[in-house]
């Protein structure tokens, strides 16, 4: 009687150990999107502030707003202040939200490439977005990029206007970065 | 630019090649990106004082500017030259996609290929003359990615770099500031890729009409990475007449070109062009011309340039001419340029004339309005 209950009690923990398993970035990431405008004008900005969560069942890759830059400070701050809106709660960053189990984990030493989808969340709204991806396993550690097309009309972001130029309100958000599962 | 990503020029320039008069969004870039500032500045907006004539708002529609341009050249054991480089106004009326863009100006000594009246030289001296460099309209498609335009233009050939007279303008005759054409032409500006052909009809403020070139220019760049863009031009040019020897001539030059920005303060450019003449009962001809040329920005606003440039213009020259600059470019307030150029120059003549060396300051005021 002794011995079962050791042994159920070992495999709740075994059990319950599995279901918390965590990810955790590991190295550095970047976070970018690439726009574009009339006349072969183009816009990039960068953010090295990336963050990977998990609750046991989605992959939270949020992205800090607030350092996000694309190389001139006054369309940096017009890009925060006016169109992102960083400083209003909920603002401070963009969230793509995916299930664990739809993408597809290669195994070690191995890639993959892959398509799926999650949930977007930015400027207060979240809509559901595809993705693209591509995954390679080193030891357990996984290399992840991926590149998602979003439209921010759909995400009520005005669209920016600077002296005759207006940014096209489809752009694509990049994302790449390592995590390990612990 | 270039440092900052921007390979397309149209969305600062009318022309959509580059140089010239600035669109809005041209000047309020010069004025947050280019402009010295004693402090970094911590507004929202550019300058009030980069509006035309520092004060001015216009209408949408219409976009004016000036360009005003004097120095004086300072050969080292020669006289010092005053020069009046540039006196022009810029208009541009922009309807829907229909663009109109037009200057005038008034130019003393050697602006014969942009003059328009008192026609001079000769027995004639040359006194002022009215100048009109551009004047074109045109139509963009596929939301400003495409222009169509017919008119007097600057022809799309390597760099548009400022300094008009380095080799690789001069002897190409496709310097902004003398060598427009009128002609036919249509441009791109993609992400990765821009470029623009032109079909040329000659310059009709040259006569006879045996002087007037046909033919056509063009030139492509592609964006390889960031910052980094290579380019390709081509011209093959006809004329009845050459000015010298009075015979038909036409002239070939095919080169390269790259724009590369490896950290944030360095700007790199590069030309090389292959040259070919040919007439008949004279041997063709065959040269280059080739420019590397390094924009080092010390602090926003203040740059040090060095270039170095070679040219062979295959008339038996003993050896090619090389020259290099050493060059500061301080722009002090909006509108305001100020420029000291240091040129030494070997150049090679047809044998048995030596070479000879010389050494130029130039310095410029420039006001851009």
């Amino acid at each position: 009687m002794t011995s079962l209950k050791a042994l159920l009690t070992t495999a709740a923990l075994v059990l319950a150990g599995t279901a918390l398993a965590g990810w955790t970035k590991t190295g550095e990431s970047v976070a970018s999107f690439k726009g574009s405008g009339p006349a072969g004008f183009k816009i990039e900005g960068k953010t090295r502030s990336l963050d990977v969560t998990d609750d046991g069942k989605s992959l939270s890759v949020a992205v800090g707003l607030k350092d996000l830059e694309t190389g001139i400070d006054l369309r940096d701050r017009h890009m925060r202040d006016n169109y992102l809106k960083v400083g209003e709660k909920g603002n401070e960053s963009a969230v793509l939200t995916v299930p664990v189990d739809a993408i597809t984990w290669p195994e070690d030493g191995k890639a993959t490439k892959g398509a799926a989808k999650g949930t977007f969340a930015l400027h207060g709204k979240t809509k559901e977005v595809s993705f693209s991806y591509s995954i390679s396993n080193a030891g357990g550690t996984y290399a992840i990029s991926g590149e998602a097309p979003i439209n921010f009309n759909e995400f009520g972001i005005e669209v920016p206007s600077y002296m005759g130029i207006t940014v096209k309100p489809n752009i694509t958000v990049f994302a790449t970065f390592s995590v390990k599962k612990s | 630019m270039v440092k900052h990503d921007y390979q397309s020029c149209a969305v600062c320039h009318v022309d959509p090649s580059g140089a010239g008069q600035l669109t809005p969004y041209g000047r309020a870039q010069s004025d947050v990106l280019l402009r010295w500032h004693l402090k970094k500045p911590t507004e929202a907006e550019a300058s009030p004082t980069s509006r035309f004539l520092w004060f001015i708002d216009l209408p949408e529609v219409v976009n004016l500017s000036g360009n005003f341009r004097a120095g004086a050249l300072i050969p080292v054991g020669g006289q010092v030259r005053p020069l009046f480089m540039a006196a022009d106004l810029y208009g541009t009326v922009k309807v829907d996609r229909f663009v109109f863009h037009a200057t005038s100006g008034v130019g003393l000594r050697n602006v014969g290929p942009a003059a328009i009246l008192p026609v001079c030289g000769g027995d004639t001296p040359c006194g002022a003359q009215w100048v009109a460099r551009e004047f074109w309209a045109g139509a963009t498609f596929a939301d400003e990615a495409v222009m169509v335009r017919a008119g007097r233009m600057f022809i799309p050939f390597g760099l548009r770099n400022n300094e008009h007279f380095m080799y690789v303008r001069d002897v190409t005759n496709t310097d902004t500031n003398l060598d427009q054409q009128v002609g036919i032409s249509a441009s791109y500006n993609g992400e990765r890729l821009r470029g623009e052909v032109m079909g040329l009809l000659g310059n009709y403020q040259l006569g006879p009409d045996a002087y007037r070139e046909r033919g056509y220019a063009g030139f492509a760049e592609y964006t390889v990475a960031s910052k980094f863009y290579l380019g390709v031009s081509s011209l093959i040019a006809g004329a009845r007449a050459d000015q010298v020897f009075q015979l038909p001539v036409t002239r070939h030059a095919h080169g390269v070109t790259a724009r590369w920005s490896p950290t944030e303060p360095l700007a790199l450019l590069a030309e090389v062009d292959f040259l070919a003449w040919q007439q008949p009962t004279r041997l063709d001809r065959l040269g280059f011309a080739a420019l590397l040329q390094g924009d080092y920005e010390v602090m926003q606003g203040l740059h040090l340039v060095a270039a170095l440039e070679g040219k062979h213009e295959g008339q038996g020259e003993r050896g090619p001419s090389v020259g290099g600059w050493l060059s500061a470019a301080w722009y002090v307030l909006p509108h305001v340029e100020v420029r000291l150029d240091g040129i030494l120059r070997r150049t090679s003549r047809p044998a048995p004339d030596p070479a000879t060396v010389a050494f130029t300051l130039l310095a410029q005021l420039h006001f851009f309005l």
